[in-house]
């Protein structure tokens, strides 16, 4: 540098410096008079200010050119088009090659999207089919957290590529540190990720290579997985190559699986593995294994033999965290650390089965509800539990935890052991099936009904079935289809749900779509049959309802198809407690299908079925019996004795039986039932739980608790390693445990498992579902029998309060109001009763459903007689009793009866002989319900002196009962016992003694009758002895122990 | 493209950790603008001020940083720059010399800059010389000329007021002019 204006640069900034600021016109003299007559400084400073008003090269557009130049410097000279695709800028690169942002030429408009140039040109055109093969299965991967693979293809010079989603956004690290986001929204997050690989896997692709980098977060805040199925592809196509040694080649060492340095088969537990280390390094920010940039030898060390820090440890170690440490710590410990560390096993058969059941575990997290990931854990069991219950359990001691819990956990151990078989089949994926499928061979595999208890065979025909149904049948769709619904079916009859949801999907991707719109309806309503049967039923009755209109309007009111879509919707209305609608939508159904000369036997039966059901839950047996009958004769004409459609049926009628007080005919049929299941399903089926729980209630009802208590356990227990705890089934059966243990006089252990059912309601139904408010009313039960009075009041009020809060909701359902009613004139302590305003909500209830629900009228009319207005719940019984159902209550016949004894005794007469008319006329002259009546009216003829009125109705009424039921029945006792009566009344003791000696016998062997009664028997004997003079016989049976069963 | 931790634990030691600091950070982030003005399609216009704004989103991990070491960093990503320009003209220089063929490939482009490469040769060689007796200048130097931040966005990433700025952009402007016009008659 020559120019004297460097050497003196210090000397005129100075002086610039100090001229600057004034006026641009006084500068130069100012500046001029500090040179202090240097000249050489002075013409600088001239040189200066003059170049002031030069122009300045145009520094960006010198930059700009510059760095045009610079741009696509040699080595890494981006293309400017990859296909049709011109190139704007390299977005990355990766262990495949580079990934571009590009947009299709000469398209306005067109969308940016990311060009994946992988860095090897195919092989062969054996590989090259491949990779258009596998092209078409990744594009079809439609899902809103998976890039689309819109496109791709080879290059002239033989590279190849593909084109995705180009996702803005940020990977999903990166995002929750930015947004700084807690816990539960990262878990929410993660959940996506799990429901985009969840859905993959259901296609039968596994991704390989999870990892923050391909996990992106959009703008909106949605996750949306890159590359999925490219590092399988990869394998592949290396396979092709014979320079290629590995089977498969780790691409990410730090996001690599145990089996991917091993060498072991990747699989869906792959998958499971990296979603482990995602949930670890998005929940902690921080990695599990070795930090980046670490040997490939080091970080194998740490995957394969190190185990990582738990997720709350490593939150608190490191530094610069967006999270509050130790508050995510907190929420980390426990729940969290257990279901990142299950992922995180070394061995694949000890992670979770499926990503599903990850997701799930999230999913009962975010609830707090038990995630699986403790099975087997009995100290996680009580520690959940005694969280949800934080004070009572506490109080109650170690008893109950000890005996009662054992129950759960023991059975929670036991399914544990289970899943570790349903994992051999789990494991290996589909994908990797080669041979050739032959139809004709799957569709002759054993069904569920075939296998006739070879469970385990089945299903390894169908996994072998799964696997090979995509590989083999690609290029028929349809037929692919087919064979998934099948596979579907099968599966779901077997009780393994997640496989036949899987298959249900497959079959609704397949066949949905093509223009058969009956196809494509008859796959969803699959997919809702699985759904119903796993319990998952929260948002079911739109898609039911949407199936059955477009059944309707597809394929007309009678086709099968409909009329079975008819019986799932019913089914979904009944297990969201809708009952009302369900029974009327089904009985319509019902009437179709018995109607239709096209409707299947298949179809006729699922509608009568659920028909059935619902009638049963709507405590209308004198209904349901007779149609269950008939379908019963229908099924065995058409199938034989012995076939399983018989299963449903005959468990409904056996249902009908119980209802109808037939207890000792329901558990004989009951029992039968319970036995034919095992034989066709095996003993750990949901199917025979459901058996067995109904066996419970038959013995329950029956009064025998020591067998229902062991029913009832059987069936909790097969019901919670076959359905989980969370079940609504399982519920049932917990409920029923529970009702048993306080029914054998062990209300201590009863107790806990109340207070669990509560919980466990009100979790899946909500606090203010009528069901969920029912189960905490009923803790009250057991703390009344344990004498503790105040906390079963405070527990009730707390009740109360729930009810008033559900009533006050403004499209409140009228059953929940009809049951605060009822809570309020049969709570107990007594203190809690309230029937003034128990008449109001049930007159609300009835104004809703236009006075014409029975149960409803009824119940407004028991509120009534409660708060004293007799005369006007005298006219609401008869008003309940003239509708359809109401013929069929006794209890409301008991209750007219009743009430007229008091205000208008005169009534009850020509009251009980219309009734009479009305049953034989409506029911048939065989109607059992006649009985009572009869019953009725005997004793107000003997009650109003008129004996030998009397007698003609019992004698009636002995004559029904021999054509209605089998002469053990305790009614035919009970009748037996009213006639001697009247004999005997009349001096006629000859023939009184048969009869009070058969209606004696009956008192003592039949549980049904109440103690009071049971002494009337004795009582009557005894005096006629003393009246035939008699008197060792009549000293006999005044000295009767008479034997005592438990009251109910 | 994944964020640099190294480029973001560097930066954020350079809070701490001085003038030595920002010297190792400084061949992080020449090497990663080097990387990104390569990887754009051959011949594309750049503009250098968004260069360094997308490399500081791609690179940094701005949840760990705070607004001063992003001040730091487009403060070393000016000098970056201008390192990178200046290789590159020299480069380009070398090449005329030698073989030659990559730039007549551009054809007019690389004649029209021929007159660009040389003031930026001048300009880097002022710079040179002024280091040592005005840093400040030589810092607006880069951010303004060689990354074409406005005095604003220089003041920003240089911690100096606008005012400050523009006084200092003033005097090397004169000085560049000077230096970069024809020499005054004698």
């Amino acid at each position: 540098m020559t120019d004297p204006l460097m050497a003196r640069w210090a000397d005129a900034e100075r002086i610039l410096d100090a001229v600057l600021d004034l006026p641009e016109a006084e500068q130069a003299a100012a500046a001029l008079a500090r040179c202090g007559g240097d000249d050489e400084l002075a013409a600088i400073v001239r040189r200066l200010l003059d170049a002031s008003h030069a122009d300045m090269p145009a520094a960006a557009a010198l930059m700009t050119d510059a760095l045009a130049l610079e741009a696509g410097a040699a080595g890494d000279s981006l293309p400017t088009h990859v296909g049709p695709f011109r190139i704007l800028r390299e977005l990355g690169r990766g262990g495949m090659g580079r990934v571009l942002l590009g947009v299709r030429e000469g398209l306005a408009g067109a969308p940016r999207v990311a060009v994946k140039v992988l860095d090897r040109p195919m092989a062969s055109s054996d590989a090259r089919r491949r990779f258009d093969r596998e092209r078409e299965t990744l594009a079809r991967l439609e899902h809103p957290h998976i890039a689309r693979l819109h496109d791709g293809g080879v290059t002239a010079d033989g590279t190849p590529y593909l084109v995705m989603e180009f996702v803005e956004g940020a990977p999903i690290d990166r995002h929750c540190e930015a947004q700084r986001l807690g816990v539960e929204a990262r878990v929410r997050l993660l959940r996506q990720v799990c429901a985009a690989v969840e859905y993959a896997h259901g296609r039968l692709v596994v991704h390989r290579d999870l990892k923050p980098a391909n996990v992106m977060v959009d703008t909106h805040g949605q996750v949306k997985l890159l590359d999925f199925g490219i590092a399988k592809w990869l394998d592949d196509l290396d396979a092709e190559s014979p320079l290629t040694l590995t089977a498969h080649r780790v691409l990410t060492p730090a996001h690599a699986a145990p089996e991917q340095f091993l060498g072991g088969p990747i699989t869906a537990a792959t998958d499971v593995y990296q979603l482990g280390l995602l949930c670890y390094s998005v929940l902690t920010g921080a990695r599990a294994h070795a930090a980046e940039g670490a040997s490939t030898d080091a970080v194998r060390h740490a995957v394969c033999d190190v185990d990582p820090p738990l997720p709350s440890r490593a939150v608190l170690a490191r530094s610069g965290a967006g999270l509050d440490d130790r508050t995510a710590a907190r929420r980390l410990a426990g729940d969290l650390d257990a279901i990142v560390m299950k992922a995180l096993r070394k061995d694949p058969r000890d992670r979770y089965a499926t990503v599903e059941a990850l997701r799930r575990d999230l999913d009962h997290h975010l609830a707090d509800r038990p995630v699986s990931a403790h099975d087997g854990t009995r100290l996680y069991a009580v520690r959940k539990y005694v969280r949800r219950h934080p004070v009572p359990v506490a109080a109650a001691a170690g008893v109950l935890l000890a005996s009662a819990l054992g129950l759960v956990v023991v059975a929670w151990q036991a399914r544990a052991t289970a899943a570790e078989r349903d994992r051999a089949v789990a494991a290996e994926t589909a994908a990797e099936a080669v041979n050739a499928f032959l139809v004709n061979e799957l569709l002759a595999a054993p069904t569920p009904e075939r296998a006739q208890g070879r469970e385990l065979t089945v299903v390894e025909v169908l996994g072998q079935a799964s696997r090979r149904v995509g590989a083999s049948l690609r290029d028929t769709p349809m037929v692919q289809g087919d064979v998934h619904e099948t596979l579907a079916r099968s599966y779901l009859a077997l009780g393994r749900y997640d496989e036949a949801r899987g298959h249900a999907r497959e079959a609704r991707r397949l066949l949905g779509g093509g223009g058969d719109a009956i196809a494509e309806f008859r796959t969803r309503r699959l997919l809702v049959d699985v759904a119903l049967a796993d319990g998952t039923v929260k948002d079911l009755r739109p898609e039911a309802d949407a199936i059955v209109a477009g059944l309707r309007a597809a394929a007309g009111l009678d086709h099968s198809d409909t009329l079975l879509a008819e019986a799932t919707r019913g089914r979904v209305l009944e297990t969201l407690d809708e009952l009302t609608t369900a029974e009327t939508v089904l009985r319509d159904a019902d009437a179709r299908a018995s109607a239709s000369p096209a409707a299947s036997t298949e179809a006729r039966t699922a509608v009568r079925s659920a028909y059935l059901e619902v009638l049963l839950a709507n405590g209308k047996p004198g209904m349901a019996e007779p149609l269950a009958r008939a379908l019963l004769e229908a099924l065995t004409a058409r199938y034989g004795a012995t076939h399983p459609s018989l299963v449903p049926a005959g468990r409904l009628h056996a249902r009908a039986l119980t209802a109808l007080l037939e207890y000792e005919r329901a558990v004989t049929a009951t029992d039968a039932q319970v036995r034919l299941h095992e034989q066709l399903y095996g003993p750990d089926h949901p199917a025979t739980a459901r058996a067995v729980h109904d066996l419970a209630v038959a013995y329950g009802r029956a009064a025998r608790d020591a067998e229902s208590f062991t029913a009832a356990e059987r069936a909790l227990d097969i019901r919670t390693r076959t359905l989980g705890l969370e079940h609504p089934d399982t519920m049932t059966s917990m409920r029923n445990v529970a009702i048993s243990l306080r029914r054998s006089g062990r209300p201590a252990e009863a107790l806990p498992l109340y207070r669990l059912v509560a919980r466990n309601y009100a979790t899946a139904f909500g606090e203010l579902h009528p069901r969920a408010i029912q189960a905490a009313d009923e803790v009250g039960s057991p703390l009344l029998d344990l004498g503790r009075v105040q906390e079963a009041r405070e527990a009730r009020r707390a009740v109360a309060a729930r009810y008033a809060r559900a009533a006050a909701q403004p499209d409140v359902d009228p059953s929940l109001l009809d049951n605060y009613a009822t809570f309020l004139i049969d709570a107990e302590p007594e203190d809690l009763r309230d029937p003034a305003r128990a008449v109001t909500f049930a007159r609300r209830a009835v104004e809703i459903t236009g006075r014409t629900d029975f149960e409803f009228v009824r119940t407004l009319a028991l509120t009534l007689e409660a708060a004293g207005e007799t005369r006007e719940a005298l006219a609401t019984a008869r008003e309940a009793s003239a509708l359809p159902d109401g013929i069929l209550s006794f209890v409301t016949e008991d209750l007219i009866v009743r009430l007229a004894r008091t205000v208008e005794p005169a009534s009850i007469e020509p009251w009980l002989l219309a009734r009479l008319d009305r049953l034989r006329r409506e029911r048939g002259p065989d109607e059992y319900l006649q009985v009572r009546t009869l019953d009725h009216l005997a004793r107000h003829y003997a009650a109003t002196g008129r004996p030998a009125d009397s007698e003609a109705r019992v004698r009636e009424e002995l004559d029904v009962l021999a054509r209605t039921v089998p002469p053990t029945h305790f009614m035919v006792g009970s009748a037996q016992g009213h006639l001697g009566e009247r004999l005997m009344d009349r001096g006629a003791l000859a023939d009184a003694e048969p009869l009070l000696l058969k209606s004696f016998e009956a008192h003592v062997t039949s549980r049904r009758f109440v103690q009071s009664s049971r002494v009337r028997a004795r009582d009557r004997l005894v005096r006629l002895y003393e009246a035939m003079a008699r008197p060792d016989e009549a000293r006999k049976y005044r000295e009767y122990v008479l034997p005592t069963f438990s009251d109910r | 493209m994944t964020r640099d931790d190294d480029l973001t634990a560097q930066l954020v030691a350079v809070r701490d950790g001085g003038q030595p600091a920002l010297d190792a950070l400084f061949p992080l982030v020449y090497d990663r603008l080097h990387q990104l003005a390569r990887a754009r399609a051959a011949g594309a216009p750049i503009d250098a001020t968004e260069l360094v704004h997308e490399a500081y989103l791609k690179f940094v991990d701005s949840s760990r940083t705070t607004w001063n070491d992003r001040q730091h960093f487009f403060a070393v990503a000016a000098r970056a720059m201008r390192q990178i320009v200046v290789d590159h003209v020299r480069r380009q220089g070398a090449a005329k010399r030698g073989a030659g063929f990559r730039l007549t490939t551009l054809g007019d482009k690389a004649a029209a800059s021929d007159a660009a490469a040389d003031t930026v040769l001048a300009v880097h060689e002022a710079l040179e010389a002024l280091a040592a007796t005005s840093p400040r200048l030589v810092e607006v130097v880069e951010a303004c000329f060689f990354l074409g931040l406005t005095t604003e966005e220089a003041g920003d990433a240089l911690g100096l007021s606008a005012r400050t700025v523009k006084r200092e952009w003033q005097k090397a402007r004169m000085l560049l002019g000077a230096l970069l016009a024809p020499p005054p008659a004698p």
